[in-house]
């Protein structure tokens, strides 16, 4: 009876006419940006983070999370259309969904993808409302140690699954968290770090951080982009699949589901890791492998329905546990903290409304996308054709608008431009940017549970390992740290890849 | 790349040394008494290890290894000119203002790709500076810099 009258408190929530709004503008802008090239949906959430100041705290999070899964849906589009992935979650989706548009039916690609998205994105969200309340009854049996370790677990999961070198992403994590310790200790209130610059008294801020490493660098990254965006030139007709597609795609969408549902919840897990297994799973369990790469019609159901899961997934570890479980829900974490809501488990005790009202609003978002993708896609189709050259000046102008309006200072907008530059080093040299973030935005809450762990077992670090719940993150990570050092994941990761070349 | 990747593994290095040395002055206490600078501390000795290996990794690999990801002298103009547009932008923004200094940098953003069309892109960076502008500081009520010119309307 509690479940429902939560859900009714969520809709009523949800359904106000700003927040209704809000979540308009979040899925619209995430559709976009997923579209174009240049800019994420972590460098927009970081934009209109300054932004959201204004705003109501629930409408704020309502448009940062329309974003993220926004993103996901119109990344799609250009992987059927043009063969160029919007995100990294929809790199898989070029492998059939583009085949599918040269064989003259780029329009059940994209009804699938959408319909695949729109089922996928509500039993993912489901699923939320159901693990919400047994994870947070779990969460509230954490202490220090088990949030240490449980940190350390989901960076080393990230590391694990991004690397391309493994030495290079845990670098990146070192990096970040040293950024996060930057300014005033909270606990001893002492300076450290700021080596007698004024501007990094306060620390260095999350938003020009990312701004330069996902705005910036990525700019001049597709500034040597040679490629020209050819639109596939076919008449899109027939968004709606025939029941012969329905009946290939259906168990598809539900495999699509699970599996990206439960890699979204995984800390460090996320929509393109995802994609990438619900293909494999997709293509091995298939009785016709040899259509896969092909014009297959599961092959763009799977992986679009998994990314979409996994983005409905990965809200759980932040709202239950309070732990952001990748970049772009390190960003809605900043915008939850910046309207002075702290993610965890006592968020549903104190702020009921904004948790159910965030996860119905996913809901409502999934139905405003499915009619904003299907009737609009010839919209989509035009923006794509929008030149690198004319977006990027914007793209740029809006990077130093949102940066220099969150603090109206300049000196922000020089942390932006010294990070975009070294970022786009770093990305030359494979340094990867998501675990620097990722460690930024963990480090504060790692450094306290450390610190607390460490003053309750009166400077033994053997409470980390006789606690269950923290040993088995601990043995986890250094399960994983193991098998990666021995190169068993980067052979396996590379004949995946190998395999989907073929 | 072998030798950039070399620079960025000894930059590293020098910056966990820095961090490992501001750490020590900041106290990173006991185990029984944390300090503030203990876990940046731990952090840097990450840092510096994975660094070293790096570098040495990097040394030891064969010049004919690695040969993607090598700049092209066209783009790395580009960026070279938007770095620098953007330092300029940062330094003059309180003076000149925002309208006055988004206009130059728009502009020249815009000349990055012909500059034959200097007109074209004059009138187009003033146009996307202006939108901006009214959707920033009339609609959203975002504080800008007017500068000393006090360019407002």
């Amino acid at each position: 009876m509690d479940f429902f009258q939560n859900i009714l408190l969520g809709f009523q929530a949800s359904l106000q006419p700003i927040n209704l709004l809000f979540c308009f503008i979040g899925v619209l802008i995430g559709t976009l940006v997923g579209v174009l090239p240049g800019l994420g949906p972590t460098g927009t959430m970081a934009i209109l983070l300054p932004i959201t100041f204004h705003a109501p705290p629930l409408s704020a999070i309502i448009m940062l999370a329309g974003i993220y899964y926004g993103s996901q849906y119109g990344g799609s589009t250009t992987s059927i259309l043009v063969n160029i992935p919007g995100e990294p979650s929809s790199i898989v989706t070029c492998l059939d969904g583009h085949q599918m548009a040269r064989q003259g039916r780029a329009g059940p690609a994209l009804g699938i993808s959408a319909f695949g998205s729109f089922i996928a994105g509500t039993i993912g969200i489901v699923g939320v409302m159901f693990l919400a309340h047994p994870l947070i009854r779990l969460a509230l049996r954490f202490g220090p140690p088990e949030y240490f370790s449980l940190m350390i677990m989901g960076l080393i999961i990230l590391t694990y699954l991004t690397q391309r070198s493994l030495i290079k992403a845990i670098s990146m994590g070192a990096i970040g968290l040293i950024l996060s310790f930057v300014g005033m200790d909270i606990v001893s209130g002492q300076i450290r770090y700021t080596y007698g610059i004024d501007g990094l008294l306060d620390g260095v801020g999350i938003v020009p951080v990312v701004m330069g490493f996902f705005g910036i660098a990525e700019i001049f990254e597709n500034l040597e982009k040679t490629d020209i965006r050819t639109l596939y030139q076919t008449h899109i007709k027939g968004l709606l699949p025939s029941l012969k597609d329905w009946a290939d795609s259906i168990w598809a969408i539900i495999r699509g589901t699970v599996i990206g549902f439960f890699l979204g919840i995984l800390p460090g897990g996320g929509a393109p890791i995802a994609s990438f297994v619900s293909y494999a799973v997709e293509k091995r369990v298939s009785k016709h492998p040899e259509r896969f790469g092909k014009g297959a019609i599961e092959g763009v159901a799977c992986p679009e329905s998994a990314n979409n899961a996994a983005s409905s997934g990965a809200f759980i570890p932040l709202l239950t546990l309070g732990i952001p479980s990748n970049v772009v829900m390190a960003m809605l974490f900043a915008g939850l903290l910046i309207h002075n809501i702290t993610p965890g488990p006592l968020l549903l005790k104190n702020h009921p409304d904004i948790f159910w009202g965030v996860i119905t609003s996913m809901y409502i978002g999934n139905v405003m996308l499915l009619v904003l993708n299907l009737p609009l896609i010839g919209i989509w189709v035009q923006i794509t054709k929008v030149p690198f050259r004319l977006l990027f000046p914007i793209i740029i102008l809006v990077c130093i608008v949102g940066v220099y309006t969150l603090n109206h200072s300049v000196f922000d907008v020089w942390i932006m431009i010294i990070f975009g530059v070294v970022g786009y080093v770093l990305k030359k040299c494979e340094y990867e940017p998501a675990p620097l973030v990722l460690a930024y935005v963990l480090g504060p809450m790692m450094e306290q549970a450390m610190r607390q762990s460490l003053i309750i077992s009166d400077g033994s670090f053997k409470i980390f390992l006789v606690r269950p719940i923290s040993a088995v993150c601990l043995g986890i990570a250094a399960f994983l740290l193991t098998t990666a050092i021995l190169g068993f994941s980067k052979k396996k990761r590379l004949e995946i890849v190998k395999e989907q070349q073929e | 790349m072998k030798r950039l990747n070399q620079t960025t593994s000894f930059f590293l290095i020098g910056f966990s040394v820095l961090i490992l040395i501001s750490s020590l002055k900041v106290g990173i206490g006991n185990l029984q008494a944390p300090g503030a600078g203990l876990m940046g501390f731990l952090a840097s000795v990450l840092l510096f290890v994975l660094s070293s290996v790096n570098f040495v990794g990097e040394s030891l690999k064969s010049v004919l290894e690695k040969k993607e990801g090598r700049f092209s002298w066209e783009s790395l103009s580009k960026q070279f000119i938007i770095t620098v547009a953007l330092c300029g932008y940062a330094f003059f923004l309180d003076t000149l203002g925002f309208l006055l200094s988004s206009f130059v940098l728009m502009w020249i953003m815009f000349l990055i790709d012909n500059p034959r069309k200097w007109f074209h892109h004059m009138v187009v960076a003033f146009l996307v500076t202006n939108v901006s502008y009214l959707i920033l500081y009339k609609l959203l009520r975002v504080l800008l810099p007017a500068g000393i010119f006090r360019i407002q309307w």
